[in-house]
């Protein structure tokens, strides 16, 4: 019996010394467990506290940095057409790499909490790479939600035109030509009231813009002097859309100064002198120069036709001249815009259409585009259909078109239509990094040079490339 | 009882991976504000709300670009991928509407600048919250 009891005692034995030293064990553990948080929560005070205190410095360095912001975007592009008659934009069937490639710089300093000093330097292919202060403004913040800038400033008139040269913002190439290259002013000096609102989910902006500039005609190379400006901008945004509707009057400058100035090339010439000598001799003895004076234009054409080397010359002289003796007293262009973005991330519709309502000298001008897109991962690809045509019957139109057909069609006074098809693809390379392709077809001239510098021989394809990037 | 184990280690581990998952939303304590909605979030990171309702104007801070909890924090509240939103920067700093929230490297240090500044707001990984702040919003 004894004999049984031992291994059962000495079982009960090492059982309980078992449990002991796996209490003792589990109660040291717990003792270690317990220091080694205590420990823990130490180092991390501490390591909290010497954070603090090198963030507090990194915090102040960096509301320093926040003072002075610094931002730049770059595009490189390479454009190329089958056609010898150049596009508006500068691009035959000769190789013109520099027209899309840009380079900005924009700086933003903050002078106290209300006012900001905003320049953006702008360095365009097309212009020899002369740089530019597009935007060099003041602004004011009058409350949180309403601010007042003034200074050198962007039109805002079609949804993309306050960053029409930042290419990695939007889908394209450039923007869609028939619309964009429409309009002859992009910048102005003058005032900009935004406010922003919100109401029933809705989020926007109220833009007020008045100030001045010259409005350049640059493919027939004359300048118009304007005397002021007035416009409005409204842009509501909820979810995934977001609308805008732009109107802008722009006074030309009136009473005794002529619409048109010719450019200084054409100014410079001798040809111009002799043509607007006879010209203003004759037109000064007529009341109504706006009739008479295409038709007198046609016959000092005649007359001094072997001084201009081409009909196109003397085309562009006759309209400089014609317009140039013509008094405006003030009239008024109108510009409207009304456009539509949706982008839930995947799809992308983007759609504006535009109308100008020219003076009686001109006809008017109508535009609209579509852009619709389809995001697969890191590419976008997207297909576009635009149209730009005008409407009326504009003095130069009409007399000019009847008289000097030959003229009127190579210096745009006459009708245009021109419409567009575009496929292309967006690829983000890396955030900030997008490379670009499209492929424009143009077609439905009618007869019409549509935008080109005189009528295309054949319908005509524009391939283009870019590099875009922001930093 | 095995299947109530596995099912348990299951949970466990979906439950460990939502902890990982949450984002949340701090500002000052001070703050009288005590919850948002995701659409007033989304305006405040779109710059499209830049004052809070009782009147000062939102400092907001970000993290640095390429960071998993950054593009988690917009892909929820504003519903734009990381391509999106720097083509959306790109269109407000370049057009003078808005400039972006101050950038800071982590969690932590979002933390401390809300904690130091009355009228900010920002977005952290919960785990790095501390009683320095006041959540006022958790995102999954």
């Amino acid at each position: 019996m004894t004999l049984k009891l031992i291994p059962w005692g000495c079982m009960a034995i090492l059982f309980t010394s078992l449990t002991c030293s796996q209490y003792s064990w589990s109660a040291s553990n717990q003792n270690y467990e317990d220091r080694i948080e205590s420990l823990e929560r130490e180092i991390k005070r501490l390591s909290k506290k010497s954070s603090r205190n090198s963030k507090s410095i990194n915090k102040k360095f960096k509301k320093s940095r926040e003072r002075m912001k610094f931002y730049g975007f770059i595009s490189a592009g390479l454009s190329r057409s089958n056609e010898e008659t150049n596009h508006v934009i500068g691009v035959s069937n000769i190789n013109n790499y520099p027209l899309d490639s840009i380079i900005g710089f924009q700086v933003n300093a903050r002078v106290n909490d209300k006012t900001e000093a905003v320049l953006q330097l702008v360095g365009r292919g097309s212009e020899q790479n002369e740089i530019v202060a597009e935007w060099a403004y003041l602004s004011y913040a009058i409350t949180p939600k309403t601010s007042i800038k003034a200074g050198r400033l962007r039109v805002p008139f079609y949804s993309a035109s306050e960053y029409i040269e930042v290419g990695y913002a939007y889908p394209w190439v450039r923007p869609p030509v028939d619309v964009y290259s429409l309009i002859p002013i992009t910048a102005y000096y003058g005032l900009d009231l935004t406010t922003e609102f919100s109401a029933l989910g809705w989020d926007g902006t109220f833009q007020l813009f008045t100030g001045t500039d010259v409005l350049k005609f640059e493919n027939v190379g004359v300048n118009v002097p304007m005397k002021n400006m007035l416009g409005v901008n409204f842009n509501i945004e909820r979810g995934y859309f977001s609308f805008q509707i732009a109107a802008a009057g722009v006074e030309l400058r009136s009473e005794g100064s002529p619409i048109l100035l010719p450019s200084a090339e054409v100014a410079a010439s001798s040809a111009y002198t002799t043509f607007t000598t006879d010209f203003a001799l004759i037109i000064n003895g007529l009341d109504d120069a706006d009739v008479f004076g295409a038709f007198l234009g046609n016959q000092l054409w005649e007359a001094n036709q072997d001084q201009f080397g081409t009909v196109e010359a003397a085309g562009t002289l006759a309209a400089a001249s014609f317009l140039g003796q013509t008094s405006t007293d003030g009239k008024i262009i109108d510009l409207q815009s009304v456009g539509m973005i949706y982008d839930d991330g995947k799809r992308i519709a983007r759609l504006e259409a535009i109308k100008f309502l020219m003076p009686g000298e001109f006809v008017d001008v109508h535009a609209n585009y579509i852009t619709v897109a389809h995001r697969i991962k890191k590419i976008l690809p997207f297909f576009q259909y635009s149209h730009t045509y005008t409407t009326g019957a504009g003095i130069i139109a009409a007399s000019v078109g009847q008289l000097m057909p030959a003229i009127a069609k190579a210096i745009g006074y006459t009708h245009r239509t021109q419409q567009t098809i575009t496929a292309g693809t967006r690829w983000d390379i890396h955030r900030g990094l997008a490379a670009k392709f499209q492929i424009e077809h143009m077609y439905g001239f009618q007869g019409t040079r549509g935008l080109f510098e005189s009528s295309p021989s054949k319908n005509p394809n524009l391939y283009s490339i870019s590099i875009d990037a922001v930093f | 009882m095995r299947y109530i184990s596995i099912i348990c280690c299951l949970a466990t581990l979906f439950l460990h991976n939502l902890a990982f998952a949450e984002i949340a939303v701090v500002v000052h304590p001070s703050n009288p504000i005590n919850d948002i909605s995701k659409s007033d979030l989304s305006r405040i990171y779109l710059a499209k709300s830049k004052a809070f309702s009782h009147g000062p104007e939102i400092q907001a801070f970000d993290l640095e670009k390429g960071q998993e909890l950054r593009d988690k924090f917009y892909k929820v509240v504003t519903k734009k991928t990381p391509y999106q939103m720097e083509a959306y920067w790109t269109k407000l700093i370049f057009t003078g509407k808005a400039a972006p929230p101050i950038v800071l490297t982590n969690s932590a240090e979002v933390v401390l600048a809300v904690s130091e500044d009355t009228d900010s707001i920002g977005y952290v990984n919960l785990e790095s919250v501390d009683g320095s702040v006041k959540v006022i919003l958790i995102l999954n």
